[in-house]
């Protein structure tokens, strides 16, 4: 769901920065202030998990493959906010020393796998704790997460051949419409990248809770 | 260090060292090709794919470092990937200290 350099026009980009600039502001601040030395250890695990995991390719049906982000995760643990930063910061270490996903796009990456990911995820927790079974809600919220992150992809992507076309008629970014990028990239994610997440969400929560119940107790007696 | 820093801290190693299971998948992500992928599937190159370059040249594009192999090349990027991570909590933890 990377989406690289040249593949969309800059009146996608443009406005995405132009929405993404204060977001980030807002969200830096809110990481800022969560930051402290218990959180820390988390916080900057969680965002490395973040990095590592989206390097687990899984190849699917049809040639192509994909991966977990991470996202639910330190949403249900740190909020939408703190999430979407910790996303971000992540996908933009893996524009710009690695070349995974666009810079000048960096926006729309930002705001889908960050913002839209970490804030469905966390809303679908909120929504259905309590109401259903507790791995449940832990895998829905991952699903639901990385699936809502597809689907602006898959528009910013398929809205392209809208925006532009040269003198032979052809698109000049990128060149499937919503007919194609719309199944492509969100059907793959609703039937598979999705369960990953979902399955990676629930793992490595219900290993975070394991260990912090098995100190906490410690701790409080120290 | 905590007995939490030390989970965390296996955690992350295990991540990074299964990291070359990613390198299975043989194909790229759905919309995530290069110019000659696109051309080979609809006989042309969309002129902005074709020309626009990145604003910084990556240091190691696609996870691969030149000379050496696959294996080495992920893990030493994952580390990196997490290690960049790492610094710039760091730095942001000092500098919220620093205001408040």
């Amino acid at each position: 769901m990377h989406i690289p350099d040249g593949f969309i026009s800059p009146a996608t980009y443009l406005p995405a920065t132009v929405i993404a600039i204060p977001l980030l502001m807002v969200a830096f601040k809110k990481t800022k202030e969560a930051i402290n030395d218990e959180s820390f250890a988390f916080l900057s695990s969680l965002t490395a998990f973040s990095f590592v995991v989206m390097m687990f390719n899984i190849p699917i049906p049809g040639g192509t493959s994909g991966h977990a982000i991470g996202a639910a995760i330190l949403a249900i643990l740190f909020g939408p906010w703190v999430a979407a930063f910790c996303l971000s910061l992540t996908l933009f270490i893996q524009a710009l020393v690695f070349g995974d996903g666009g810079l000048s796009v960096f926006a729309v990456n930002s705001l889908a796998m960050g913002f839209v990911a970490s804030f469905t995820a966390f809303y679908v927790h909120k929504l259905f704790k309590n109401r259903v079974n507790h791995s449940i809600v832990l895998f829905l919220a991952g699903w639901s997460g990385i699936v809502a992150a597809s689907v602006v992809v898959a528009v910013a992507l398929g809205i392209q051949p809208l925006l532009g076309v040269d003198a032979a008629g052809h698109p000049i970014y990128f060149p499937f419409d919503l007919s194609v990028t719309l199944p492509a990239v969100v059907g793959s994610h609703l039937l598979f990248f999705g369960v990953v997440e979902g399955f990676a969400t629930m793992l490595v929560l219900k290993f975070i809770e394991k260990i912090t119940n098995q100190n906490s107790n410690k701790e409080v007696l120290v | 260090m905590s007995q939490n820093k030390k989970y965390l801290l296996a955690f992350i190693l295990i991540t990074i060292i299964l990291t070359p299971l990613g390198l299975i998948a043989q194909g790229p992500a759905w919309g995530e090709w290069s110019a000659e992928e696109i051309n080979t599937m609809i006989g042309y190159v969309p002129q902005s794919i074709e020309n626009t370059k990145p604003l910084i040249e990556a240091l190691i594009p696609d996870y691969e470092i030149s000379g050496l192999n696959a294996l080495a090349s992920t893990w030493i990027s994952a580390a990196i990937g997490a290690a960049l991570v790492f610094m710039i909590m760091i730095g942001i933890k000092k500098t919220g200290k620093r205001v408040s």
